[in-house]
């Protein structure tokens, strides 16, 4: 199937129109671009939004166990002379204090022997304060150190992520959020997640940095000579919630959000913008194109810039002044061929009229003196003019024999010329073709009986009315039912039938037993003066009858047409268009 | 072109002649104990005195003696020309890795009694001469007569009989109070306190403890008992007064044992010095908090003064009692 020029175009501007069958491949260009930048730039700020807030989390946490490590630090700090000295109730002091921070959970100070000294908690850890059992509150303590501090402050020993489950506090093996907490704290939950951090209490250092006398022998007081690392008191482990730090992610959380979605809108605006400005041009080109493909080459793409569309258009315009130029051209040279044409077509009909008329007046000249010598010959042969001999009588009939088909032949080419000059005037009537055909064989009766042929009249119960000229009609059957007496063997047969193809149609077809038509010369035979191969030379002719049969069945809208038969032959059909089926003939 | 090369080689060598090369640098490593400001001080004191004679090159132990014998180890390898050790980890680890160098102890209150008796061992003591120490106390306290010490036998015993014996030099009675443990120190002061008008405290290290710092000077202040001690800090917490040795001045001492050493210069006296330079330190306020008035000439001599707002034991009792 050859592609029209519409299709070519929209498969060139748009690509192949179904390949996969989705909405994408037929949507247009100016859609699937802004769709793909939509989601590049959709994927790309969900990444960059993702990867912040990922890091907003670990920063946040990562200043609230540093700032919960330095309080602890400091409350070792503080408290190394009470823990030093037993004193309790100062340590407890100490722990209220501490637990006024919001983040402080709970705090617990212990000797190094596990010895409770201060033990306070507020919120889940309230029950640290009732002295319940610490064990079961307070998880066991990792040996892990997480970084050092200062040289004036103790070391951090651990930081352990504790996380409230079924009403107990659980040790997690990873120190950060998780994905689920993260999620959690997005949609607005409070993740109950508190940090361990253990500090030890240290055994002070010399009251004075700069005092020697002082520092120098306290310091060998305290040290055993071949102990490596300053003594141990106690331990500080402060417990840091990290609800509030919550709170702030929440907020921070929901206004990078929102940042990110009025960052999606802007791109989703730049994107249509930059999509239009990038195929507007294509859609008008594209608009251009299909006009000119309907006919309109004086189209023309205004053109923007100097980008690739731009020279594109510019390509474009080139080619419809270039198509426009060359039809103009094409048009003006056809109606030069065509008016050269219809001159010569006239000169034509003019040579033909006048072919036409020198063998009407020729025939009708000739046929005057032909009748004269035929009566006269007639007259003689008649012995008007005295009795001849067996000899004259012999020569004389020649002549007549020759006379007569000379007659023949002038009164078909008269009636050729008649045909030709008067082929459009029908006088039409209905006519029954059976009755048409059964004066035809009568008429023949005597020549087909010359020759011993049968005529055979295959009639049927209902033939339907022709509506023709009876005259044409005749001369057609006359000229057909004749062609086949004359190409029939000596005793054959010749057979009429009748058929109706259909209620509006009627074939009669003709059958001779004769040597039939070369299949070469089916379509030549109805040419005029065409004898065919297989005539014999002594069957007279012109050539023209089937060609004058054929012209005048073409005037009564029908067909004639020729087929050989099996088992020997010609058939020729006669079909015409019948009356309406009511008026049929019996 | 040999002649010039020539002539180019004298003129070097005349180069030589006119600006001679200084004498080879000796090899100096300081041992540092740890990183406390004191021991900062000493380090910088004596590298202030063999810096121009010597190469000098500093490490710290961090407080652990382990780690300082693996160093000591290292510099017994390189054979420094002198070590200095600050404090007793680092005379320690020392003691135990260095045969062959000459060191030099500083910052450790009794260098004699961890055993320092190779023959490459020296020394400053953080104690200073006991007569001194009695002077200034004679000085400072004028009216003083009857002086209390604080000791445990196992170190202060060996002082007790030669600081007897100056005390009546100087016309003090020396009222002595033996403590085993730090536990028989509040019996022990509360019974000594009535029977003296001054209390000496020296270096001992079952008297003197974080602990029992706050509750000798709270006693004492409670029963108008002057206290002469050993350490600024003390005198800033309620001390009456100090002789007191300076981290700075002990790492200089040491610095110039060191550079004796490095010369072959005799030692004279014995391995471990006392310290040369000593301070006298005075709180006036808790002078007149007693009742006190230290005389001019002590006023003048003493190179830290503490007066006005400042620390003070027992500062809620004492602003209450305060006029």
């Amino acid at each position: 199937m050859t592609p029209t020029p519409e299709s070519l175009i929209r498969r060139t501007i748009l690509g192949p129109e179904k390949k996969w069958g989705t909405s994408v491949v037929t949507s247009s260009l100016q859609t699937k671009l802004i769709a793909w930048m939509l989601l590049t730039l959709m994927v790309a700020i969900g990444l960059l939004s993702a990867a912040f807030l990922m890091q907003l989390c670990r920063s946040s946490l990562k200043s609230l166990l540093q700032g919960g490590a330095d309080l602890a630090q400091h409350l070792a700090v503080a408290s190394r002379y009470s823990v030093l000295a037993g004193d309790t109730p100062a340590l407890q002091r100490l722990s209220d204090t501490a637990l006024a921070v919001d983040q402080v959970a709970y705090l617990v100070i212990m000797t190094e022997q596990g010895l409770m000294l201060s033990a306070k908690g507020k919120g889940s850890w309230l029950a640290l304060s009732e002295r319940e059992e610490i064990t079961l509150t307070l998880p066991p303590l990792p040996i892990t150190v997480v970084h050092r501090s200062s040289e004036q402050m103790p070391e951090v020993r651990s930081i352990t992520k504790i996380r409230y489950k079924d009403v107990q506090p659980r040790v997690e093996p990873n120190d950060r959020f998780t994905l689920m907490e993260i999620l959690s704290i997005i949609v607005g939950q409070t993740v109950p997640v508190f940090y361990d951090i253990a500090v030890p209490i240290l055994r002070p250092h010399p009251i004075a940095p700069h005092d020697a006398g002082l520092g120098v022998m306290l310091e060998q007081a305290q040290t055993i000579v071949t102990q490596d690392s300053p003594t141990t008191d106690g331990l500080i482990r402060l417990g840091i919630s990290t609800v509030a730090l919550q709170h702030e992610l929440q907020s921070l959380i929901y206004r990078t959000i929102l940042i990110t979605v009025g960052l999606l809108l802007a791109a989703g605006i730049l994107s249509v913008w930059f999509a239009r400005h990038l195929t507007t041009p294509l859609q008008a080109l594209t608009r251009a194109a299909a006009r000119a493909s309907e006919g309109d080459l004086s189209v023309r793409v205004a053109t923007h810039g100097r980008d690739e569309v731009s020279r594109l258009t510019d390509v474009f315009n080139g080619m419809t002044a270039s198509l426009e130029s060359l039809t103009q051209s094409l048009e003006l040279r056809v109606e030069e061929r065509t008016l050269a044409l219809a001159e010569a077509n006239a000169k034509l009909q003019e040579l033909d009229r006048r072919k036409s008329h020198s063998l009407f007046t020729t025939s009708h000249e000739l046929r005057t003196p032909l009748t004269s010598m035929k009566l006269h010959l007639d007259n003689l042969l008649d012995g008007v003019g005295g009795s001849l001999t067996d000899k004259q009588t012999s020569v004389l009939q020649r002549i007549m024999v020759n006379i007569k088909r000379l007659q023949q032949f002038i009164e078909e080419s008269l009636n050729l010329s008649r045909i030709e000059s008067e082929q459009k005037t029908l006088n039409r009537d209905p006519v029954n073709p059976i009755s048409l055909m059964s004066t035809v064989v009568e008429n023949l009766g005597l020549v087909a009986q010359k020759r011993n042929i049968a005529i055979e009249h295959y009639t049927i119960t209902a033939v339907p009315v022709i509506l023709g000229d009876p005259a044409k009609l005749l001369h057609v059957f006359t000229n057909l039912i004749e062609n086949a007496i004359k190409f029939s063997p000596m005793g054959s047969t010749v057979a009429i039938s009748y058929a109706t193809e259909s209620p509006h149609a009627l074939s009669i077809r003709v059958r001779d037993q004769g040597q039939g038509v070369d299949p070469s010369e089916i379509d030549r035979i109805f040419e005029p003066f065409y004898r065919g191969k297989l005539s014999e030379a002594s069957i007279a002719g012109s050539g023209l009858g089937l060609m004058i049969a054929k012209h005048l069945v073409e005037l009564h809208n029908g067909r004639l047409s020729v087929d050989n038969v099996i088992g020997g032959g010609a058939c020729f059909t006669v079909t015409l268009p019948a009356m309406d089926s009511t008026a049929v003939a019996r | 072109m040999f002649i010039f090369r020539a002539i180019i080689a004298a003129l070097l060598s005349l180069t030589g002649l006119i600006f001679p090369m200084p004498a080879t640098a000796f090899d100096v490593a300081i041992l540092k104990s740890s990183d406390l400001t004191y021991y900062n001080e000493a380090v910088a004191g004596a590298t202030h005195v063999l810096t121009a004679d010597a190469t000098i090159t500093v490490y710290n132990l961090h407080g652990n003696v382990t780690g300082g014998r693996s160093i000591a180890e290292k510099l017994r390898a390189e054979q420094p020309d002198l070590v200095i050790a600050v404090g007793l980890k680092a005379a320690l680890a020392a003691k135990l890795e260095i045969f062959d160098s000459p060191v030099v102890v500083c910052m450790v209150m009794a260098p004699e009694s961890y055993g320092f008796t190779a023959a490459n061992f020296y020394g400053v003591s953080m104690q200073p001469p006991v007569e001194h120490q009695l002077t200034s106390l004679r000085t400072s306290i004028p009216h003083a007569r009857r002086v209390g010490l604080l000791y445990d036998e196992r170190f202060t015993g060996p002082l007790l009989q030669s600081a007897a014996l100056e005390a009546e030099k100087l016309g003090l009675h020396l009222v002595p109070a033996l403590i085993a443990t730090p536990d028989d120190l509040p019996t022990a002061l509360r019974t000594l306190t009535p029977k003296i008008d001054a209390l000496w405290l020296v270096q001992d290290q079952t008297v003197i403890s974080e602990a029992s710092v706050r509750f000798i000077l709270e006693t004492t202040l409670d029963a108008k008992v002057p206290v002469f001690s050993f350490s600024t800090t003390l005198v800033q917490l309620g001390a009456f007064g100090a002789l007191v040795v300076d981290g700075t001045d002990a790492g200089r001492q040491a610095g110039s044992i060191g550079k004796r050493l490095l010369r072959k210069e005799p030692i004279k006296g014995p391995r471990f010095a006392r310290p040369e330079k000593t301070e006298l330190a005075l709180n006036l306020n808790v002078a007149s908090y007693l009742g006190l008035k230290p005389p001019d000439q002590a006023v003048r001599s003493a190179g830290k003064i503490f007066s006005g707002p400042g620390n003070l034991a027992k500062r809620e009792a004492s602003e209450a009692l305060l006029p």
